[in-house]
């Protein structure tokens, strides 16, 4: 990724204007008035003008920037290189990185000059770190190639920002417990099925159709009859992660501060869908939204690539109305994490619906620790207005679980051991489901 | 978020310099003590030469502080002195105009332009000895009318030389 601009001219610095202009000022003045004390002190500077002078360019700079990396996560850092094509007579390089949202600069100030060749590479080098997901604009700065003397300069040349999506944070999550539902043909979980897996079953008595390499020949040869040994079916799971992104609850600081609810969501989907891929688990994302996206259900990291680019470009539109209803579509036998503040009514609806048919729906809340106390007084309309909203939360997800939800708070890797073992458990016992 | 700091420390000291020299080139005439008039043009210029060093009121700073020791007409060793203050001065505006006043300035290019400034003040000496040596001759007929077309010459070559090629669009 490069941004560049045209040839740029040399033109005098005030420097330049100013040595000169005091240096014949004084020695003219000093003849005219025959005041010797100016020449004394004009000489100087005619010193400094005429060699400044004298340092004039014939270059005609370019000057364009690049990115080590394409594509970052938040949190991590790359370094915006200059590049200047026909910088002879460049003594002195000044870089000025603009200000954006969300994005850091090292040095913070975003100004960073140097001398041109002084054997330092990184002295002139700016880096970039993108502290949130989403799409960023990085690399706009602006440039001014200086001469010897500082007397003759190219530029300032603005050279135009480049817009990264940048993916959420591959927030570390891991779970050792097996998905409760395991559905498919492929992948690490367990099936409740016997088959051609590694993991093993049990020892039983040959029966016909059976392989020869299950023989078990230790325990044929101490009880004289033929033995095989069983293993499970080693099956894959149907996983879908829906992100509600209705609304963002919450004011996002970034990778580093307090993170809003669609941070939380995006943050959890993206770590989800890590794990779930490299289980070998087929994962599917749905972006509820004013425009619903929905990535399929896949494997594979090409897969998870598309997924987290999905999580990235999503945007919350504040003035949009919420719709009526949203329709999240799973597969029976599947898996959903529903990544929610829960402040939605059609959302806790879409949550319920999948519970009566017959999914297993785990509720992730994503409100988290909001600071309320940026909402001033207890007593302010805004305080009352979120506690009020919190009371109608709490009344949703009490009957969410009323219906067997399991609602539980984002916390990093473990998050969903002990759900996931409940749901497991109850999902030996049969009961009915409605299509 | 936080944001940047104003200036850095580096380019705070450099403006800071800038300030005070040539005020301090000023007090050395102490005890004698410039007209209040003067004293109040040359500080609030240096205050506004230090917030912005590639402001045109650096020319008029220098001039208003040269002016004032022309008018003394003495050529003591104390001329020597206010040269180096307004050279540094110079040197310290020029360096705090490389970038804005977020940008700290390097060691390599302090050093260069100490070094340079160094070099500019080479010229004070010689310019000193020559105007004592010179004030006890009798100048021939005609040399400062020549010096002056030399002068003014130069002025004309240096106008030329300094005037900038429109940027190619």
């Amino acid at each position: 990724m490069d941004g560049a601009c045209g040839a740029v001219t040399w033109q005098p610095t005030p420097a330049l204007v100013r040595t000169v202009l005091v240096a014949v000022g004084a020695l003219a003045t000093a003849l005219l008035t025959g005041r010797p004390a100016l020449v004394v002190l004009g000489a100087p500077f005619a010193v400094a003008g005429v060699l400044g002078a004298l340092a004039r360019p014939t270059s005609s700079p370019r000057v364009r920037s690049t990115l080590d990396h394409a594509l970052l996560h938040e949190g991590q850092g790359t370094t915006v290189r200059l590049v200047v094509e026909d910088p002879d007579g460049a003594e002195h390089v000044t870089r000025v990185a603009a200000q954006a949202p969300y994005v850091a600069l090292e040095p913070r100030s975003g100004a960073v000059g140097g001398l041109r060749g002084t054997g330092d590479p990184g002295l002139v080098e700016l880096a970039v770190g993108p502290r949130r997901w989403g799409r960023r604009e990085i690399g706009a700065e602006r440039v001014g190639l200086t001469s010897a003397w500082a007397a003759w300069r190219a530029g300032p040349v603005d050279l135009p920002s480049r817009g990264m999506f940048v993916l959420p944070q591959a927030a570390p999550y891991a779970t050792r417990e097996e998905m409760p539902q395991p559905d498919g043909l492929v992948g690490a979980h367990r099936s409740r099925k016997v088959g051609s897996g590694t993991e093993l079953e049990g020892i039983r008595a040959f029966t016909t159709g059976d392989r020869l390499r299950r023989i078990s020949w230790p325990v044929s040869l101490r009880t004289g009859e033929l033995h095989v040994v069983t293993s499970r079916a080693e099956q894959d799971a149907g996983v879908w992660i829906v992100v509600d992104a209705l609304r963002e609850v919450g004011v996002s600081e970034g990778v580093d501060g307090r993170a809003s609810s669609l941070d939380l969501g995006v943050r959890a989907a993206s770590a989800l869908a890590s794990h779930h891929v490299r289980r070998g688990d087929r994962v599917g994302l749905q972006v509820l939204g004013t425009r619903p996206v929905c990535v399929g259900l896949g494997a594979g990291r090409r897969h998870l690539h598309r997924m987290t680019g999905t999580l990235a470009r999503i945007q919350v539109d504040h003035r949009s109305h919420l719709p009526a209803e949203v329709d999240v579509s799973a597969t029976t036998g599947s898996v959903v994490y529903l990544l929610s503040p829960m402040l939605h009514t059609p959302v806790v609806t879409a949550a319920a619906t999948l519970m009566r048919r017959g999914l297993t729906v785990v509720v992730i809340d994503t409100v988290g620790e909001q600071q309320t106390s940026r909402l001033g007084d207890r007593l302010s309309v805004k305080s009352l207005a979120w506690r009020m909203r919190q009371v109608e939360r709490d009344d949703r997800l009490e009957r969410l679980a009323a219906l067997g939800c399991p609602v539980i708070g984002w916390r990093g890797p473990g998050t969903l051991d002990v759900v996931l073992r409940r749901v497991a458990r109850r999902a030996q016992v049969p009961r009915l489901g409605a299509r | 978020m936080r944001s940047p700091s104003r200036w850095s420390v580096s380019a705070t000291v450099l403006r800071g310099l800038v300030l005070v020299l040539p005020v301090a080139a000023l007090l050395v005439a102490l005890p004698a003590v410039p007209h209040t008039a003067v004293l109040v043009l040359v500080v609030a210029g240096a205050l506004r030469w230090a917030t912005a060093p590639e402001d045109p009121v650096g020319v008029a700073v220098l001039a208003l502080v040269g002016g004032w020791w022309a008018a003394q007409g003495t050529t003591d060793a104390r001329v020597l002195v206010v040269a180096v203050l307004l050279v540094a001065a110079h040197v310290a505006a020029t360096l705090a105009s490389y970038g804005p006043g977020a940008m700290r300035v390097d060691g390599a290019t302090t050093v260069l332009w100490v070094r340079r400034g160094a070099l500019m003040l080479l010229a004070v000496p010689v310019a000193w000895l020559a105007v004592r040596h010179l004030a006890d001759l009798q100048a021939p007929a005609g040399t400062w009318p020549v010096a002056l077309l030399l002068v003014a010459a130069a002025a004309l070559l240096a106008s030329r030389a300094t005037v900038g090629e429109p940027d190619e669009e």
